[in-house]
C-alpha cells in the first residue's frame, strides 16, 4: 500500500470508527464527538484566568483512560479529547490576555502586548474577534502542512538535526527571546540566566539534589507548574491590585475595562491583516517542525517579525506594541500554526515542542500499540503501517477541530468575554486562588503554593524593574532540555568541548544567537538615543 | 566623573555579584559532581557545568547592563510596602486554609482531622475559610473598605471552586488535605 491509502485508511479510521449515538439514522463517530467535546473544554479552560490547555490535559488523560483503556482502539477517542483540548485552550488563552492582561501560557504573554491595549480603550471585542480569526487561520495552515508534508519533513529533521544542531538550536532560541521581548538586551539576558539556574535546582544527573544546600523541601526542586504561573499570572495580579489601590487612592475610583470602542471586524480589516497572519503562519509552521522549540519561539518571531511589516505598511490603528491589531494578529497566528506542525516532531521523533505536545506523548505511551519514531512514517513494501495509519486519523481529529473551531469557536470564545463586566478588584483575587487551587490539586502539597507565591514576587519585581518575563519563562522551561541535549552531544563527540562547532550548522545557529543579541542591541540603543 | 547609580546599574551590580558567587562558590560547593567529571577513561559534563555557564552569564548580563544602563525603572519602598502587606494578608488566609479544619474538627468532634480530611463536610472547612479570607482581604486591598456582599462573592466563589474539582473528580485533594 502506498502512501495514498495510508492517508485514506487514516480518515476513514475516523468516520468509520465506533458510533456514539445516531442522529436521524446518521451515526455519529465517537472519536468526533471526542473532538467536539475537548474543543468546548478547551476553550472554557483556556478562557478561564490561571487555568492552561496542559492542566486540562493533565486532569483529563487518566480519566480518559480509565474510561477507554489501554487499547490500541483508545488510541484516537482519546488524542482527539486532547487535541481538542489544545486547539480549543488555544483560542481560549487569549481571552484573559487581552481582557486582563493575565497570560495563562507564555505564548499568550505576546498577545497580551497589543490585545490588552486595545481592550482598555474599549475594543475587547474587536481584539478577541482578531484572535480568532488569526489563530484558526493560522492553525488551518499548519494543518494542510502536516497532511502533505509530515512524512517528508520528519525524514529531513531527522536527517540534519542531530545532538550539537539542536543544542546549538535551542541557545539560538534562548538568545532570540532575550534579545527581541523587553527594553533592554542586558535584562533580557539577566531573565534567561535566572530562569536557567531556577530549573537547575534539584536536577542534574548525580543522586545529590544540587544548589539545595541540603534543605529537604527544596529537593523535588521547583515544579514548572509554580514557577511558571507564579511569574505570569500572580506576579502581574500583584501589579495590577497595586494599580489599582494607587488608582483608587488618587482618583477615588477604578477603572474598569469597558467595550465601549469600535468591536466590528469588517472583511476590508481581515484582508488588511491576511499578510501579517500569512507570514506568522508560515513562520509558526516552520518552527512547529523543528523539535523541542514549540509555539512561544514561534509567536515571538511572528511577533518580531509582524513588527517590521508593520513599519513598512500603513497600521490599521495605534503603534505597535500598544495597541496594534496587527500585533494580536501576527501572534496568534504564529503560536496557533505551530499546533499543527509541532505533530510532526512529536511523531516522527517523539521529542515534545510544547507542554500540550508532552501529553500527546504521554498518551500514545499510556496506551500502547504506537509508538512515536521514525518507523511512523515508513511505507511498508507490503501490507498496512497501522502506526502510519493512525497517525493520518490524528491528523484528520485536528483538521475535524479545525472546522469545529471556524464554525463554533467565535462565538464560544466572545461568550467568554463577559468576564469583562466583573469588576477586576473582585476577578483578579479570585484568578489568584483558582491559579493556587489549580496548582495544589496538581502537585498536592502546600509548598507549592509558597513556592508559586515566591515566584510571584519575582514576576511583581520583574515588572516593576522593567525586565520582561518571558526570558525567564523560556529558560525554565528549556534549561533542562538544553542541559540532557549538551550532555548527550559532549558524550557522543568523545568528549569534545567545541562541540558546538562540530557542525556548518551547529556554527550557523551559534552564529546567529550572536548576532541576534548584537544587533538588537544596537537597535534599543539607537531607538533609546 | 563617576556614572549615576540608576536602579538599572545596581540591578546590573546585583546579578554580577550573584553569578559571581555562584560561579565561584555555590555551584561547585552545592553539586556532587565537578564541571567536567572522568569515569573509566571518558569524559562527561558533571552537575555543576550548567549553573557555572548560567551563573557566568548573568554576570556578564549584569555588567553589560551596569555599563549601559538601561530605560529608567522606578521600584519604590512603597512597592515594597506593598507587596510585604500582601504577603502577610495571604499568610493568614493560607494559615486559616492549612488549620481551620483541624481547629474545628478538634473544638466539635474533638476526634483528630486526618480520618476525617476527605469526608463532608470537614474536607471543605479549611478550602472555604482561607478561599474566602483571601479574596475578601485582597479586595479590602483595593478599595479600602469592608463590604459584606464582596465576603458574600467571595464565599461564592469559593464553594463554587470546591465543587468544580471535588464533585467531578474523586482523586483530586483540595487544599490543605493532602498535606494534614
Amino acid at each position: 500500500m502506498d502512501m495514498l491509502d495510508h492517508v485514506w485508511l487514516g480518515v476513514l479510521a475516523v468516520f468509520q470508527g465506533p458510533a456514539l449515538f445516531t442522529i436521524a439514522g446518521v451515526p455519529i463517530p465517537l472519536t468526533l464527538a471526542m473532538v467536539a467535546a475537548g474543543f468546548l473544554t478547551g476553550v472554557l479552560v483556556g478562557a478561564t484566568p490561571g487555568l492552561a490547555g496542559p492542566m486540562a490535559m493533565a486532569v483529563a488523560l487518566p480519566i480518559l483512560i480509565s474510561v477507554f483503556g489501554f487499547e490500541i482502539a483508545a488510541l484516537l477517542p482519546v488524542m482527539g479529547f486532547l487535541i481538542g483540548i489544545m486547539k480549543g485552550a488555544t483560542i481560549g488563552g487569549a481571552v484573559p490576555a487581552i481582557l486582563f492582561n493575565t497570560p495563562g501560557t507564555p505564548d499568550a504573554v505576546l498577545t497580551t502586548f497589543d490585545g490588552h491595549p486595545m481592550a482598555t480603550a474599549g475594543q475587547s471585542g474587536k481584539a478577541l474577534k482578531i484572535a480568532h480569526f488569526s489563530s484558526v487561520s493560522g492553525d488551518t495552515v499548519s494543518d494542510i502542512i502536516l497532511f502533505i508534508c509530515a512524512p517528508f519533513l520528519a525524514v529531513l529533521v531527522e536527517r540534519y538535526l542531530d545532538l550539537p544542531e539542536k543544542t546549538a538550536l535551542i541557545l539560538l532560541s534562548l538568545a532570540f527571546i532575550a534579545a527581541v521581548v523587553g527594553t533592554s538586551v542586558a535584562k533580557g539576558l539577566i531573565a534567561m540566566a535566572l530562569g536557567m539556574l531556577a530549573a537547575f535546582v534539584a536536577t542534574g544527573e548525580d543522586f545529590y539534589p544540587r544548589l539545595t544546600g541540603g534543605i529537604p523541601w527544596l529537593a523535588q526542586g521547583f515544579s514548572i507548574t509554580s514557577a511558571i504561573l507564579g511569574v505570569l499570572i500572580v506576579g502581574e495580579i500583584f501589579k495590577s491590585l497595586e494599580d489599582m489601590m494607587r488608582e483608587r487612592a488618587a482618583t477615588g475610583t477604578i477603572r474598569q475595562t469597558v467595550a465601549s470602542g469600535d468591536n466590528a471586524l469588517t472583511w476590508r480589516e481581515r484582508r488588511r491583516l491576511l499578510p501579517f497572519i500569512a507570514n506568522s503562519a508560515a513562520l509558526g509552521t516552520m518552527i512547529g517542525a523543528l523539535p523541542g522549540i514549540g509555539s512561544t519561539l514561534a509567536a515571538t518571531l511572528g511577533y518580531a517579525s509582524g513588527k517590521k511589516m508593520h513599519e513598512r505598511r500603513t497600521p490599521m490603528g495605534p503603534d505597535w506594541g500598544k495597541g496594534a491589531p496587527e500585533g494580536v494578529a501576527a501572534t496568534e497566528a504564529a503560536n496557533s500554526a505551530v499546533s499543527g506542525a509541532n505533530l510532526i516532531p512529536v511523531l516522527s521523533l517523539g521529542i515534545p515542542g510544547n507542554a500540550s505536545a508532552v501529553f500527546l506523548i504521554l498518551a500514545t505511551e499510556s496506551i500502547g500499540g504506537f509508538n512515536p519514531g521514525p518507523g511512523v512514517f515508513r511505507v511498508p513494501s507490503v501490507g498496512v503501517n497501522t502506526e502510519m495509519v493512525l497517525a493520518f486519523g490524528i491528523f484528520t481529529t485536528m483538521v475535524c477541530a479545525n472546522v469545529i473551531n471556524w464554525v463554533f469557536g467565535g462565538r464560544i470564545m466572545r461568550a467568554m468575554g463577559m468576564m469583562i463586566r466583573v469588576p477586576k478588584q473582585i476577578l483578579l483575587p479570585s484568578v489568584l486562588l483558582v491559579t493556587l487551587t489549580a496548582i495544589y490539586v496538581q502537585e498536592t502539597s502546600l509548598a507549592a503554593i509558597w513556592f508559586t507565591l515566591g515566584f510571584g514576587v519575582l514576576g511583581y519585581l520583574f515588572r516593576r524593574l522593567g525586565v520582561s518575563v518571558l526570558p525567564f519563562v523560556i529558560a525554565f522551561i528549556l534549561a533542562g532540555n538544553l542541559e540532557d541535549t549538551a550532555r548527550q552531544a559532549f558524550s557522543a563527540t568523545g568528549g569534545d568541548p567545541w562541540f558546538l562547532f562540530s557542525s556548518p550548522l551547529a556554527v550557523v545557529f551559534i552564529v546567529g544567537a550572536v548576532a541576534v543579541t548584537v544587533v538588537f542591541s544596537r537597535r534599543q540603543v539607537g531607538e533609546g538615543a | 566623573m563617576m556614572p549615576k547609580l540608576t536602579q538599572d546599574r545596581t540591578l546590573g551590580l546585583v546579578a554580577i555579584a550573584l553569578g559571581l558567587f555562584i560561579a565561584l562558590y555555590w555551584a561547585g560547593a552545592d553539586s556532587e559532581t565537578g564541571l567536567v567529571e572522568k569515569t573509566r577513561g571518558r569524559y562527561s559534563i558533571g552537575d555543576a557545568l550548567a549553573p557555572t555557564v548560567a551563573a557566568v552569564f548573568l554576570s556578564l548580563s549584569g555588567l553589560w547592563l551596569a555599563v549601559s544602563g538601561g530605560p529608567q525603572t522606578t521600584l519604590s519602598l512603597r512597592n515594597a510596602g506593598f507587596i510585604m502587606g500582601v504577603l502577610m494578608l495571604l499568610f493568614v488566609s493560607l494559615g486559616l486554609m492549612r488549620w481551620g479544619g483541624p481547629w474545628l474538627v478538634e473544638a466539635i468532634t474533638a476526634a483528630d482531622y486526618r480520618p476525617l480530611r476527605d469526608t463532608v463536610p470537614w474536607k471543605y472547612v479549611g478550602f472555604v475559610l482561607g478561599g474566602t479570607a483571601m479574596i475578601a482581604a485582597l479586595t479590602f486591598v483595593v478599595e479600602r473598605q469592608l463590604r459584606w456582599s464582596r465576603v458574600l462573592i467571595a464565599l461564592g466563589v469559593t464553594l463554587f471552586l470546591a465543587a468544580f474539582y471535588d464533585l467531578p473528580f474523586e482523586d483530586l485533594l483540595l487544599p490543605p488535605n493532602g498535606d494534614v
